[in-house]
């Protein structure tokens, strides 16, 4: 019964404080009231009797807060109180609440989108049982061996020899993929891209099937069964999603295949599932002989996983101890050449990682900005609160209670900054997957990371409660009662809280700086990216990419096709000129090749002797593309048949390599490992970037009718070749009716602007920059508001200073240029720090930089200007209020 | 006021409202006027803290309130003790006699003679 009643008392004081407060104020009067009539009765004048009942009582409105104090929900009443003040408060300062709440937000959401994007593609683990034992391999080449390759695909010899001598893995796979035409199903005929593995490969990734089974050991072998396994999206774009269709044959036109295919489906993965990555619509089993021992083919990657309790740095020495022994045992191939591994989840996430891990780096600076500002905002309204807090105090409110009264505000800022931030990290990781543009790694494991919103939400709130905390417990001290008295003054004790926020703003400018000179270098190295030169005019290009199942195409057969196709196309509107070649430029980096010259010494570990990439071409490549001739000829129209005597067209890059100071003129080569046909070099032409824009790799050409006698499979794939009067894209329905009146069951496999390739190949920097060019914006805007912020405050200090100064004669003009002077100190101390910070600094973006130096005079000078006018802009209202300050008001205020 | 009127001992208060209630319920300018009449004007309620004890022992559920007419036909909060105010009445009671009665002796002892082996005060109510 007791507790009841208490707990309404409780209630009734936490629900309805107004009705409570009415009765206190009641009770009091009442009292005051009936000492007043004893009084009067003792024989006093009605005022006589009320005065002295007000002075025996003593101060009312004290002992009201003390009767308020007895009540348990004090404490409550309290927070509401205080945080309907705040609000009212942060209503009257809207441009103080504005500012901090955006740079709060601005923090927290630059810092969690960024950090949930790398989360996503660094840290989270691959979508497999036990993703950390994955480990993949494939093969170096050290000038050791004559050629000089990073990475290289893995040789059947070589994937044999290591599955029996190791002793450290629980299984290993081949990996390899192949274009393949389907015309089974729902849909036209189209060619997709097919993961053809050893049926290993399930067992190593631990994936079940959705229906059937997946690959089995007996699938494979050197006449692998005619059986695959279809990909979730595959299985529903194609069959509806039809769970009978497991059973089921389905023709592959396979340009690796002479003889048809007609594979029993026999199962269907579950979604998501997609090695080596998303784009793979079905598997099938790869051919693997083991009694193939030719070690000079290398066509695919090998996947491993780790036996129960071995480390990777076990498999990875047992794995160099092997090489150690295949080197004796194979002195002709293994010397300077041999398998490698990394962790799977690392080969996945690949380049990005290190362009994550520098905006990730820029992100943390702006955070630290961000913390830099608010700290700085908020030790500014601590000390415009002074009087406000000392006027508290004297009235009687306890310490506790007015850090609690202080505090309440920062409590209201950080919420609603908290809130802002995660909207804005929302929106952020949007923003940033529509901006990757196929350039990270893993986009589907991106999500808002609650660990990162976490993190950089406890970061600032703690920055903002500390800085809140900081005045509060200053003022709340009991010597603060002087505080009233001196807070109407020429506030002495701030010239020392001054400087630290001086030096807070030049911290900020400092970072700011960096962060700007790094985004400077990365636009001068994008726009040279820009206009680096591909070696032709790259307008009106289109390239559209054929693979001919070889089942139905003889390589006669083939050349017939191609011969139509480019003939129609030629004809088709639009199009001025029509050719065919095995690789566009820039579509993908390959700089694998290897060929020999006659003549010169083979290296150790292969029958050639050099390094080039070279590609197949048709008549008039050169004259469509825009490849100006340097020297000797071009090929004529004999050079385009089969039996002509073999020739080729070197670069100048192949010509300088390999011909240094010599004419390559005449010379021959051969690529067939030195037993086929030469070819005879008979012009050099200029350069084009294969690999990416601006990077040049020796690259030789030849004819694709002559190709035929030694690779009659490689002239099954090309890419027609169409320079047009308008939009490229425009042609691409007319030539998709040519295709489809050639052959109604092939398809092509895609096409490409040479406009749109170029595009992709500068998407990853231009994602870097813009995500780096946002942060130096954000960052230079907040410590702009933080340069604004100690000046006007600092305006603020001065105001009696300068109004002595006024009255003593100075100009309105001087007093404004001496507060310029100030900013201008601030800013140009930070600059000075923060170009010094850069020049040591920028040399962690070296690798992202094309062609501009990390400490660019150039960047640096623009940067420093730049920052100057900032800084005169955040100087320049505060110094107008000071130029407008009034003597005598000053004075008196004062 | 007069020089003979004492202060009244912290914590003792309590005691007193609740004694002074125990007589049947008052409001709170009552309250302060039954301990001055009942002390014979020596004890003086510091009429400032007489709200917040009121509330205070309100808080602890040893008194209610309740809205009544004073004397002069306004409204006025009633307080009344409670069963458990009677208790801790008693106990209180119990308590102040206990440290009344050593007090008493310490300075008796104190005129007599030497002071005997000391031991260290009650805690204080």
């Amino acid at each position: 019964m007791v507790a009841f009643r208490r707990f309404r008392l409780w209630l009734r004081c936490l629900l309805r404080p107004g009705s409570v407060e009415r009765e206190l104020r009641e009770e009091l009067l009442l009292h005051l009231e009936l000492e007043t009539e004893k009084n009067i009765r003792s024989g006093m004048t009605p005022e006589a009797a009320r005065r002295k009942a007000m002075v025996d009582f003593g101060g009312v409105e004290r002992f009201k807060e003390q009767a308020r104090d007895e009540r348990r929900t004090r404490g409550l009443e309290d927070v509401f109180a205080d945080l309907r003040n705040a609000g009212r408060t942060l209503r009257r300062s809207p441009g103080f609440a504005a500012v901090t709440v955006l740079t709060l937000g601005l923090g927290i959401g630059a810092n969690t989108a960024l950090f949930s994007v790398v989360n996503g593609v660094l840290l989270e683990p691959l979508p497999y049982h036990e993703s950390e034992n994955l480990v993949y391999i494939n093969t170096y080449w050290t000038a050791e061996s004559g050629f000089e390759f990073a990475d290289y695909p893995v040789g059947s010899p070589e994937y044999f020899d290591y599955k029996s001598q190791n002793r450290t893995m629980e299984a290993v796979a081949a990996v390899s993929t192949e274009p393949i035409t389907v015309v089974d199903g729902e849909g036209d005929p189209e060619v997709i891209r097919a993961g053809w593995v050893s049926p290993s490969m399930f067992r190593v990734l631990r994936m079940p099937p959705l229906l059937g089974r997946t690959l089995v050991e007996e699938d494979g072998g050197p006449q692998p069964a005619q059986v695959v396994v279809l990909s979730h999206g595959f299985w529903e774009r194609r069959f509806g999603g039809d769970s009978t269709v497991v059973g089921r044959r389905i023709a592959l036109g396979m340009e690796v295949s002479a003889e048809p295919i007609r594979a029993e489906i026999v199962g269907v993965m579950p979604p998501g599932f997609g090695y080596p990555d998303s784009g793979i619509q079905l598997w099938g089993p790869l051919p693997l002989d083991p009694a193939r021992t030719w070690r000079g083919g290398h066509w695919f990657d090998m996947l491993g996983r780790l036996g129960r309790g071995v480390t990777f740095e076990e498999a990875k020495a047992e794995m160099a101890a092997i090489m150690e022994q295949w080197a004796v045992t194979y002195p002709d191939h293994h010397v300077g050449h041999g398998l490698q591994m990394r962790p799977l989840l690392e080969e996945e996430v690949g380049e990005a990682r290190s362009a994550l891990l520098l905006l990730m780096g820029s992100v943390v600076v702006v955070l630290l900005i961000a913390c830099a500002n608010v700290a700085s905002l908020l030790l500014a309204r601590g000390e415009g609160r002074r009087r406000e807090v000392a006027v508290r105090s004297a009235l009687g409110a306890g310490r506790g209670r007015l850090i609690q009264h202080v505090m309440a505000e920062s409590f209201l800022l950080a919420v609603v900054g908290g809130v802002l931030g995660l909207l804005l990290a929302w929106l952020g990781v949007k923003g940033l997957l529509l901006l990757e543009a196929g350039t990270i790694p893993r986009v589907e494991e991106i999500g808002l990371d609650a660990r990162a919103l976490a993190f950089t939400g406890g970061v600032v709130l703690l920055t903002t409660l500390l800085f809140g905390l900081a005045p509060a417990l200053r003022e709340s001290r009991p010597e603060a009662a002087a505080a009233l008295r001196d807070a109407g003054l020429r506030s002495t004790a701030s010239p020392g809280r001054l400087r630290f926020r001086r030096g807070i703003v030049v911290f900020e400018v400092a970072l700011s700086v960096m962060l700007v000179v790094a985004g400077g270098l990365m636009v001068r190295s994008f726009r040279g990216l820009l206009q680096e030169d591909p070696g032709f005019p790259e307008r009106e290009l289109l390239f559209a990419q054929f693979t001919l199942p070889a089942a139905e195409y003889e390589p006669e057969e083939a050349a017939l096709f191609y011969d139509g196709l480019v003939a129609r196309a030629r004809a088709l509107p639009g199009v001025e000129a029509a050719t065919l070649m095995s690789r566009p430029p820039l579509l993908w980096e390959d700089q694998n090749g290897r060929f020999h010259i006659e003549g010169r010494p083979a290296a150790p570990t292969a029958p050639s002797c050099c390094m080039a990439s070279f590609l197949h071409v048709g008549e008039g490549m050169f004259e469509t593309l825009g490849v100006p001739l340097l020297r000797g000829r071009l090929f004529g129209p004999d050079d385009h048949r089969v039996e002509s005597p073999g020739v080729a067209v070197v670069d100048q890059a192949t010509a300088e390599r390999w011909w240094p100071g010599e004419d390559p003129l005449g010379q021959r080569l051969n690529v067939s490992a030195g037993d086929g046909p030469w070819y005879e070099v008979v012009g050099v032409v200029g350069n084009v970037t294969y690999d990416g824009p601006g990077v040049v790799w020796p690259t030789f050409y030849m004819p694709f009718a002559q190709t035929a006698r030694t690779h009659p499979f490689l002239t099954l794939s090309a890419y027609l070749v169409l320079r047009t009067t308008g939009d490229p894209a425009a042609t691409v329905p007319a030539l998709r009716q040519v295709v489809r009146e050639l052959d109604p069951g092939l398809a092509i496999a895609g096409t490409f602007t040479m406009e749109g390739i170029m595009g992709n190949a500068v998407a990853r920097p231009r994602f870097v920059l813009s995500l780096m060019g946002l942060f130096a914006v954000l960052a230079l805007a907040l410590a702009d508001i933080g340069i604004y912020g100690v000046m006007a405050y600092g305006v603020a200090l001065q105001r009696s200073e300068i109004g002595i100064r006024r009255a003593l004669g100075a100009e309105e003009w001087e007093v404004l240029g001496m507060v310029l002077r100030q900013g201008l100190t601030l800013a140009g101390t930070g600059m000075a720090l923060g170009l010094v910070g850069a020049a040591a600094g920028t040399r962690v973006l070296e690798r992202f930089l094309h062609e501009v130096s990390p400490t660019d005079p150039l960047t640096f000078a623009v940067v420093a200007v730049g920052v100057v006018v900032v800084a005169l802009l955040a100087s320049w209202l505060p110094a107008r209020r000071a130029g407008g300050v009034d003597p005598l008001e000053a004075l008196r205020m004062g | 006021m007069t020089d003979h009127q004492a202060d009244l001992l912290q914590g003792t208060l309590d005691l007193l409202i609740l004694k002074t209630l125990a007589l049947g319920p008052e409001h709170g300018w009552g309250v302060s006027q039954r301990i001055q009449r009942m002390s014979h004007d020596v004890l003086q309620v510091n009429q400032g803290s007489l709200y917040p004890a009121l509330h205070r022992l309100e808080q602890k559920g040893w008194i209610e309130a309740e809205w009544g007419t004073s004397e002069n036909n306004r409204k006025a909060k009633f307080y009344s003790l409670t069963r458990r105010g009677r208790a801790q009445l008693e106990a209180e009671q119990d308590q102040w006699e206990r440290f009344s009665a050593a007090v008493a002796r310490i300075l008796e002892a104190a005129e007599a003679g030497p002071l005997p082996e000391t031991s260290p005060l009650p805690e204080t109510v």
